[in-house]
């Protein structure tokens, strides 16, 4: 169902704000769950992202695209709403080497590097910066978006777009980038260059990186990991669930029409491809294992009755349907994960229909024929 | 403290010690003058090097050749020096002073060059084009004015023509530095409510350099009454400068308000940045 842009920039903006409190004096306290709270497994944010890589290397570029757009709208609200005037960075272009590499650093460790810290994103810190080409590198560490997968090319898209859009929005100028060095590939940090959009190493750079990509991300033995609690990360395992909430609002939300279908079929291969592994990890029937499985990564509440082949999931405390996205439900990849893994564990194959009851999202499962 | 309440407080600060100038008896208010005036002009040179430092490219330079005209400019204020200089050089005094002026203002003609490669011009909107078109207007008036008293002073015998040609020179570089220095103060202006902004300091210290240039000839105009001429035979002086009258006034704030624009300048960001550490956990 699309949306009206309006209403998605809304959403954004209030994901944004949300995670703006968390860092801020007297911030309006982030609606939180009440059971499951704010944390909530990495794995689910990755689940989100790497199917659809996988599925198409193009989504790459609507991950970068959305999140620069998202970020270069937000993190000017986000400075303006910190009192930072509007000529801080006056003639950047001007400044000497040293106050340039000073001032950008500050600001990118007490404002993003905080925000990205609270919500267990990753920890950003500037390494470099060319005043005079206007090129800039970012380290980002414990990167939330690779975290534990494996990749022979570098994967962080949305923060590639993420930092080009912060950046630009700082100095008033479009910024692209692209990642020379992932944690996916085995680096202790991720790496990332920034430069004008018309510099033409930037140009050769990001296009390079966008066109040799050929993604195998192995989404279930990373779900193994997060199952195992195998601990990689020194942030931990867990993401603040506005991470979650600024992916799905900035990614999915303002490209639904163009997303969907691919999500839930994405996520329905995912969810199957899930079963053999729960099956082996957790004991009992089918309700008890979506409840397992769905608690263990903190992700949503799920509450399931069998009713002879038919199912019936009553979800609560779903990110994709709380908060600011509540109005603009994202069950897409809820319908679908739950579609396949129901297939999986069943061998059959199911319809799905939602509904909204009392605080609850239900989901009705009936075979297909 | 932010930038904003810094010029909110400076600024009334800035008025009230020009004032004194001129509410001061006369020679108390001549020696304020002459020690304020040099005082804030070789202070304003140390603050445009200081605030040079955070540049590179040509908006170092361009603060770099403001510092070396407030040098050469707040030397030249110095009435002890002057005088000496006056006594040394005796009859090539006039002359070599014309040199110096002509010197000072280059340095701050330079510095405008690199201020208008620097700041965007082709932005102007085309009320802003106007006012510019404008500025020059009265830059032409306030020189027309002074043609019947430069043809007095060349035919004046008890002056050398050094002396005319040293007024009008003056008044030119005066006014032509003013209407280069309009479209800063417009573009600020014009950008006042947009999303990125002109600097409000920077723009402080132009409207600063302009006040200190023109504000006493728009004095002259106002009043039509040359600040000196030649009248009934004899060399007049209407407002003399260092004396305590509302030109010291106009001056100082001028010089002041540079002073303040620049040191505002310099603290913008540490201020800033400060206020926004207050406001996060």
């Amino acid at each position: 169902m699309p949306y009206d842009k309006q209403d998605v920039e809304k959403a954004v903006d209030e994901v944004w704000a949300g995670a703006l409190d968390k860092i801020m004096k007297g911030g309006a306290p982030a609606t939180s769950r009440q059971s499951l709270g704010d944390d909530i497994d990495l794995l689910v944010p990755q689940s989100a992202i790497a199917p659809m890589m996988n599925n198409n290397p193009g989504f790459a570029s609507v991950l970068y695209s959305s999140a620069y757009a998202s970020a270069k709208r937000n993190a000017y609200i986000v400075i303006r709403r910190l009192g930072m005037p509007a000529d801080f960075f006056w003639k950047f272009d001007y400044w000497s080497q040293e106050r340039a590499f000073d001032t950008l650093k500050k600001v990118v460790a007490r404002v993003f590097n905080a925000l990205m810290v609270k919500q267990k994103e990753g920890v950003l810190d500037l390494a470099l910066v060319d005043v005079e080409k206007g090129r800039f590198e970012l380290t980002f560490a414990d990167s939330a978006e690779c975290a534990m997968l494996k990749a022979d090319d570098p994967i962080c898209f949305f923060h590639a777009g993420l930092f080009a859009g912060i950046l630009g929005a700082l100095l008033d100028r479009e910024l692209d980038s692209y990642e020379v060095k992932c944690a996916a590939q085995g680096a202790d940090t991720c790496r990332f260059k920034l430069g004008r959009r018309e510099d033409r190493d930037i140009i050769i750079g990001r296009e390079a990186w966008f066109q040799q990509l050929s993604l195998d991300l192995d989404i279930v033995r990373r779900a193994e990991d997060s199952l195992e609690k195998r601990q990689t990360r020194q942030l931990g395992n867990t993401v603040d669930i506005s991470y979650y909430k600024m992916l799905l609002s900035s990614v999915f939300l303002p490209n639904l029409t163009l997303l969907e279908d691919t999500w839930l079929e994405t996520a329905e291969a995912y969810g199957k491809g899930l079963a053999s592994l729960l099956q082996k990890r957790f004991s009992g029937d089918v309700p008890s294992i979506f409840a397992a499985f769905y608690s263990q990564l903190k992700h949503l509440e799920v509450t399931m009755l069998a009713r002879g082949d038919h199912y019936e999931a009553a979800i609560r405390e779903a990110p994709e349907v709380a908060g600011p996205l509540a109005r603009l439900t994202l069950i897409a990849v809820l319908q679908g994960e739950m579609k396949g893994l129901l297939s999986g564990l069943t061998g059959k194959r199911y319809s799905c229909e939602s509904s909204q009851q009392g605080d609850a999202m239900l989901l009705r499962f009936a075979p297909q024929v | 403290m932010t930038t904003k309440q810094g010029l909110t407080i400076a600024v009334p600060v800035v008025l009230v010690v020009a004032v004194v100038a001129q509410a001061l008896p006369s020679s108390e208010g001549a020696t304020y003058s002459k020690v304020l005036e040099p005082g804030a002009l070789l202070a304003n040179a140390l603050l445009a090097l200081w605030v040079s430092l955070m540049y590179r490219g040509a908006l170092r330079s361009a603060f770099l050749f403001l510092s070396g005209f407030f040098l050469l400019y707040g030397l030249v204020n110095i009435d002890s020096l002057v005088e000496q200089a006056a006594e040394a050089l005796d009859g090539s005094f006039l002359r070599a002073l014309l040199a110096y002026q002509i010197v000072t203002y280059a340095l701050l003609l330079i510095a405008c060059a690199y201020i208008l490669k620097v700041v965007s011009v082709k932005r102007l909107t085309r009320r802003g084009r106007l006012i510019t078109r404008g500025g020059g207007l009265l830059a032409l008036g306030i020189v027309l004015f002074f043609l019947p008293v430069f043809s007095d002073f060349l035919g004046f015998d008890a002056l050398p023509n050094e002396f005319a040609v040293l007024n009008l020179l003056v008044r030119i570089f005066d006014v032509t530095v003013m209407v280069l220095l309009i479209p800063v103060v417009w573009l600020y202006i014009q950008n006042a409510r947009a999303k990125y902004q002109e600097s409000a300091t920077f723009t402080v210290v132009a409207v600063g350099i302009i006040a200190s240039l023109v504000l006493v000839y728009v004095a002259e105009l106002l009043t039509w009454e040359p600040i000196a001429e030649i009248a009934d035979g004899s060399f007049v002086v209407n407002r003399e400068n260092h004396a305590g009258t509302y030109l010291d006034t106009l001056y100082i704030f001028g010089y002041l308000l540079i002073g303040v624009g620049l040191f505002l300048h310099r603290k913008h960001q540490e201020w800033s940045f400060k206020k926004v550490e207050s406001l996060l956990k």
